[in-house]
């Protein structure tokens, strides 16, 4: 597939490589990844931000992704192995994000959810006031997002609810939190 | 190559894995290429769809079938990952939508601009007589 | 409500984007806020080790940037205020009074028709419907725009609406503002009395120095840019000598297009705006809509090639500031007003949903109403995908529930699209899916090979790297605050 083609190894995440392969006669540029490294979510997502100047074909391999990129313009001698690291850095930061959308995509929905139902006023600042919180205050917290992200999750899974009701107004209190 | 071109039938094919692309990512990129191709599915092995496009116009050439696999390819990425995001961001979508579509479509009764009918009425001949003047300048 | 923790406990990062720019790292969030951090300080974010100890910390806390501190209740706030909108109908009421035109633009969208004959006319039947159908609405701030063609060629309708409105607010009690777009080459001192008595915003096309502006915009009764000049001082005159409070006048303002031919002469299109007096100026790129698509490749070009006209312009736009006089770039200042005050400014362009009928609303001359001004255009060409309805068969409720009003506000959610879900811009943009359809053949398109997706980026990339440099973040602040005034007696 890559004659006479540059082979590269990148450092990715965690010490662990990602291979580079440019074919340049045909303007191609592979970059293997491993599942575990990235996954595939978010390797289609650097792949699809890169449809500006490649076409994409992304095929699975043993234990990973192979990312094919066939650039549309003549590309400068040398520059595909360039492109190479750059396309890494971008797994990179879309593994990132990927990571960022799994974990707050429910507080991101929760606020929206806020700022619909009308719950959007910030209450004003005391004065000089920046309380430190009790071991047992902290543990309140925690229980408390624990509670949003969870209230969130269950309201995302009854669907047909979702349809008719998307704030949730018709739900009682029990509906809502489980009952005590 | 990422894709084989056949020439002489006029005709490009790629595969792609059922384990990275959708049935209905691809299906979705189909359908929006339909303007441009015939699009052909055969179920390879491994999970494998063997895709073929045959353009529309008569006699294409390489270029043209490069251009079209390139396409096609963007296109069933492009729809792949909007299904990806929907998963993530469906609800928000769905409350944002709502929420913009409920407030433009408040009738303006709804919002306090209450005129009576008689007010209407007169509002109407007073229209009316705007028009009439209108049309004698015009 | 700030929560604050013992110090040695980590916090994490909550949703957020980010992107490199220059040699630092932009973030923002959902809620409007930004920073920019170090490399090494977004790498301990990533990894929760930018603790309460740091110095940043206090200020990132604020933004909504730390996930176990943030402030729900206030970033719930920050959202409402930034997307306002959303509780909102319709502001923007666009009539076109007629397709008829006496001028042969090189990328006209209103694929305007002949000067004779009055087929293309709007009739006061379907003028005085509109105008209902503008109060059927639940906004209590209206904007009716004039547009063609020409509309100063369909006079009697023009005048109509104007009366009319004015009429039928005197019992809405809106706020209602009146405009014409018109290239001035009919006014006359009948017409000019008239809108201005009935306090009607006056609008026009000013591309640059006449070479330039009768390229773009051909008239075959002399030069347009010198017509249309002249009546900007005249009426900047009245305005300036009139003793106040007899009539509230405003400051015309004009709208630039940016073909092709326009790209070499950012220095003299500044300055041609300077010289006519104007605060300010709008650098809009040009759309392959409508006729300006048929036309591309005569008067278009590629993103990079905008974004380095509008980089030259901005900086010379900002050198002048810098000098002593005020003058404003309009879309760095819609844009800089989102970021800067996190509040929506009302530019219907920018947004998301963006404000296809449910902002914007555009009245064709036979009455069929579209989802704004370009999905008219497109109708024009052939294509009726973006019509909504018609202001003699349909009731308000309807048009907003067209499956054309529908389709757009899901497209253009900028949550939906892949590109947009993940992008650091995300809190301040919009997308347009009249362009998406005309350039890419779906609502949707494909952002990355997005030209208008590019050209906004790019530009956002610019302003970023302004704010982030004192002597140009403060100029444009300035900005912030002049803009939003009425420029009037």
């Amino acid at each position: 597939m890559f004659p006479n083609a540059y082979q590269g190894r990148v450092g990715f995440l965690g010490g662990t490589v990602a291979q580079i392969k440019v074919n340049e006669a045909e303007r191609e540029l592979a970059v293997t990844v491993a599942s575990k490294e990235c996954p595939a979510e978010d390797v289609r997502f650097a792949a699809y931000l890169y449809m500006d100047r490649a076409d994409p074909l992304i095929e699975p391999t043993t234990g990973g992704l192979r990312v094919r990129l066939r650039y549309r313009a003549p590309v400068a001698a040398g520059r595909l192995r360039e492109e190479g690291k750059a396309f890494v850095e971008e797994l990179r930061q879309q593994r990132f994000q990927g990571e960022l959308l799994a974990r707050n995509g429910s507080l991101h929905e929760y606020v929206v959810r806020q700022a619909l139902s009308g719950a959007g006023q910030a209450e004003p600042a005391e004065e000089g006031a920046e309380p430190e919180l009790s071991a047992e205050e902290e543990k309140e917290l925690d229980r408390l997002i624990a509670e949003v992200e969870e209230l969130v999750e269950k309201e995302a899974k009854g669907k047909p609810k979702q349809a008719e009701d998307p704030l949730g107004i018709r739900a009682t209190w029990e509906e809502a939190h489980g009952e005590k | 190559m990422m894709w084989e071109i056949d020439e002489k039938k006029g005709e490009v094919s790629a595969c792609l894995s059922g384990r990275v692309y959708t049935r209905e990512a691809m299906a979705l990129a189909a359908r929006l290429l339909a303007r441009r191709a015939e699009v052909f599915e055969e179920k390879g092995a491994s999970g494998k769809v063997r895709i073929t496009l045959r353009p529309r116009e008569r006699k294409p050439t390489r270029e043209a079938l490069d251009a079209l696999a390139g396409d096609f390819l963007c296109e069933a990425l492009n729809q792949q990952c909007r299904l990806d995001t929907a998963r993530h961001n469906g609800n928000v979508q769905k409350l944002l939508v709502t929420q913009a579509l409920y407030a433009a479509r408040r009738q303006a009764e709804a919002a306090g601009s209450q005129l009576s009918p008689e007010r209407l009425k007169e509002l109407s001949a007073e229209a009316r007589k705007l028009m009439q003047e209108a049309a004698q300048e015009g | 409500m700030g929560r604050s923790r013992a110090p040695d406990r980590t916090c994490t990062a909550a949703p957020l984007y980010s992107r490199k720019l220059g040699g630092r790292h932009l973030i923002t969030n959902d809620w409007g806020h930004y920073a920019f951090l170090s490399q090494e300080e977004l790498d301990r974010l990533r990894a929760g080790r930018l603790g309460p100890a740091e110095s940043r910390f206090p200020e990132l806390v604020d933004k909504g940037f730390i996930r176990e501190r943030m402030d729900f209740k206030g970033l719930a706030g920050d959202f409402r205020t930034l997307n306002r909108f959303l509780w909102q109908g319709p502001t923007l009421h666009i009539f076109v009074t007629t397709l008829r035109c006496n001028h042969a633009c090189l990328y006209c969208q209103s694929s305007a028709g002949r000067v004779v004959g009055h087929e293309t006319d709007m009739s006061l039947e379907t003028a005085k419907a509109a105008v209902d159908m503008v109060f059927a609405g639940p906004n209590r701030n209206i904007a009716i725009e004039f547009q063609g063609g020409e509309p100063l060629l369909n006079w009697p309708v023009v005048r109509f609406v104007v009366q009319y409105a004015r009429k039928r607010n005197e019992a809405e009690k809106r706020s209602l503002f009146l405009s014409v777009v018109t290239n001035l080459s009919l006014m006359d001192e009948g017409k000019l009395e008239f809108l201005l008595d009935n306090e009607v915003s006056i609008c026009t096309s000013l591309d640059g120095p006449a070479p330039l502006h009768d390229r773009n915009r051909v008239f075959h009764g002399g030069s347009s840019q010198e017509t249309a000049v002249r009546w900007i001082k005249e009426i900047e005159r009245r305005r300036l000598s009139e003793p106040p409070p007899r009539r509230r006048i405003f400051k015309t303002s004009a709208l630039m297009t940016t073909t092709r031919f326009s790209l070499p002469a950012w220095r003299e299109i500044v300055d041609t705006y300077l010289d006519a007096g104007f605060g300010g100026i709008f650098l809009r790129p040009l759309s392959p809509i409508g006729y300006a698509k048929k036309v591309w490749g005569t008067i278009g070009y590629g993103a990079e090639e905008y974004l380095d006209f509008y980089r030259r312009a901005l900086d010379y736009i900002l050198e002048i500031n810098l000098r002593g006089r005020p003058f404003i770039e309009r879309m760095a200042a819609v844009l800089a007003w989102k970021v800067l005050k996190r509040r929506d400014p009302n530019f219907v362009d920018c947004r998301s949903p963006c404000g296809a009928s449910i902002g914007q609303v555009a009245y064709n001359f036979d009455g069929d109403i579209y989802t704004c001004d370009e999905g008219r255009m497109v109708a024009q060409q052939g294509d009726p995908i973006f019509r909504i309805g018609n202001v003699l068969r349909d009731s308000y409720d309807e048009i907003m529930a067209s499956p054309a009003t529908k389709g757009c506000c899901m497209a253009s959610v900028l949550d939906s699209q892949p590109a947009c879900s993940r992008c650091v811009y995300k809190p301040y943009c919009g997308l347009c899916p009249v362009y998406n359809y005309e350039a890419q053949g779906s609502l949707m398109g494909q952002l990355p090979r997005n030209m208008h997706c590019r050209v906004l980026k790019g530009v956002f990339d610019i302003l970023f790297e302004k704010l982030d440099d004192r002597a140009a973040a403060e100029v444009i602040e300035g900005w912030l605050d002049s803009s939003r005034r009425e420029v009037v007696k």
